[in-house]
């Protein structure tokens, strides 16, 4: 063929030109070409058989990893709960030994709720707490919360008691007013605080000796005057202790009791001091010229 | 009416979806066969094309069908590609052909759309793909460029090695008729 010959049907088109006529041709173009076997129903039956079972496998992984998930909420609302121990002391005295190490003796009528997992000690009475390692623990009290950790204190606080009482024997607490406010204190090793609720933190060298009388069960007095040890045995006993001499309140005496029973320390005392004890139920009288 | 069409793609009808695979189906069938050249292999890509435009239709915004049925091509000659460049039936060789600015002679026929289908069918494959992407797709050679990852002049070179080809095809079909 020889296009240059004009006789010839050739003609010179730009490609712009051959270009639309090609797309148009094609955009026109309505039938499938003969040795196509593929039609639009054929086409989505394949649709609809991949893409359908996708959507099941999909539907199915989604539902299998959403019980996966199920459980594993399950799972860690349970080991949570695990994580979570509730001992109420109502007439016996307890004591706990944590995993690491740490003590926890409860004193009677007293409540503590333990956060494993957070190590939050929630406290309602009087507890003794020996902490081990490097653990920080929270306790959170009615009068508010404190902070420590490996040391040993014994903390007193309940929601019908105006003030909190703790005293620090090995380390040191650090006391916050309430969470968020910034203000704290902190009673270290030998000291011994009074928290009155929302008014005020005081702060004294230990003086009390017997603090721990009712973990120990003995009572220790060194030259002590006599009110003191009466008022000690009613603190720790539901008794009321009276003297018919003022002059014997102040004799002073030394002695270790094994026993913090004011029955049984009170019969020691006619031996110790020139008097003598009348009990009438729950009143006693101490009576004498005493030292 | 066409704008319910597209509101119900939207929240994933399913007889929407049928409709609307049923007036597209074809014309997207043949942009696949036309770049993959096997029946099988273009519907299942084609197929492909379809189930993104239904799961991605978020993503589509223009609004009319017109322009859903302009994007879903576009993401089907993508799906195209992506399965040729899985072939690795793509090659692209670096001797580049200089383009002729000379405007080839050509014949002045007539052709049937299904003549032209077929003979842009019997190009080679880089050839036919460049090809269908400019001429067809109305593609600049920057965005076929893109496409393929090669160089904008080796977008042109097989563009006028096709064309040469394809005119080539043509003289020889209709030569005894020429004479």
């Amino acid at each position: 063929m020889n296009c240059k010959e004009k006789s010839k049907k050739c003609t010179k088109m730009s490609y712009n030109k051959i270009d639309q006529d090609i797309r148009e041709k094609l955009e026109e173009m309505k039938e499938l070409p003969g040795n196509v076997n593929w039609s639009v129903d054929k086409g989505w039956e394949q649709y609809q058989r991949k893409y359908r079972t996708r959507q099941k496998t999909i539907v199915y992984w989604l539902s299998s990893a959403a019980a996966v998930f199920v459980l594993l909420l399950v799972f860690w609302i349970t080991s949570s709960k695990d994580q979570t121990l509730h001992i109420s002391a109502e007439n016996q005295k307890q004591q706990i030994s944590l995993k690491d190490g740490t003590k926890i003796w409860i004193n009677k009528n007293s409540e503590v709720t333990l956060n494993l997992v957070k190590n939050i000690i929630m406290l309602e009475g009087e507890v003794y707490i020996e902490l081990s390692g490097e653990k920080k623990y929270q306790i959170k009290s009615p009068h508010g919360k404190f902070i420590a950790k490996n040391s040993h204190f014994n903390l007193e606080s309940g929601k019908e008691k105006k003030a909190a009482e703790i005293t620090v024997s090995e380390g040191k607490v650090k006391f916050y007013w309430e969470e968020g406010a910034g203000i704290e204190k902190t009673i270290k090793n030998g000291e011994q605080a009074r928290i009155v609720q929302d008014i005020a933190v005081i702060k004294t060298p230990v003086e009390d000796r017997n603090y721990l009388a009712w973990k120990t069960e003995t009572l220790q007095f060194q030259n002590t005057p006599l009110f003191f040890v009466t008022d000690k045995l009613e603190e720790l006993n539901n008794v009321q202790i009276e003297f018919d001499n003022k002059e014997i309140r102040y004799c002073r005496m030394s002695n270790k009791f094994k026993s913090t029973s004011a029955e049984s320390v009170l019969k020691q005392i006619p031996q110790l001091l020139n008097c003598e004890v009348e009990q009438s139920g729950n009143k006693y009288v101490i009576k004498g010229p005493g030292c | 009416m066409q704008k319910r069409i597209v509101d119900k793609l939207r929240k994933k009808d399913r007889k929407a979806q049928e409709y609307f695979y049923r007036i597209n189906a074809k014309a997207m069938f043949l942009i696949c066969y036309r770049y993959l050249g096997n029946e099988e292999e273009a519907s299942e890509i084609m197929n492909d094309g379809f189930y993104k435009v239904f799961n991605k239709i978020h993503k589509f915004r223009d609004g009319g069908m017109d322009g859903l049925m302009a994007w879903t091509r576009k993401v089907v000659v993508n799906e195209c590609l992506q399965q040729l460049r899985k072939r690795k039936q793509i090659w692209f060789s670096d001797d580049e052909i200089p383009e002729s600015e000379e405007v080839s002679n050509f014949p002045e026929i007539a052709m049937d759309a299904e003549i032209y289908f077929n003979l842009i069918q019997q190009l080679p494959e880089s050839q036919k793909t460049v090809f269908n992407l400019y001429v067809v797709e109305g593609y600049t050679h920057l965005e076929i460029a893109e496409a393929l990852q090669i160089p904008e002049n080796t977008s042109r070179s097989y563009l006028m090695r096709a064309r040469n080809e394809l005119q080539r095809k043509i003289k020889k079909m209709y030569e005894n008729e020429l004479q």
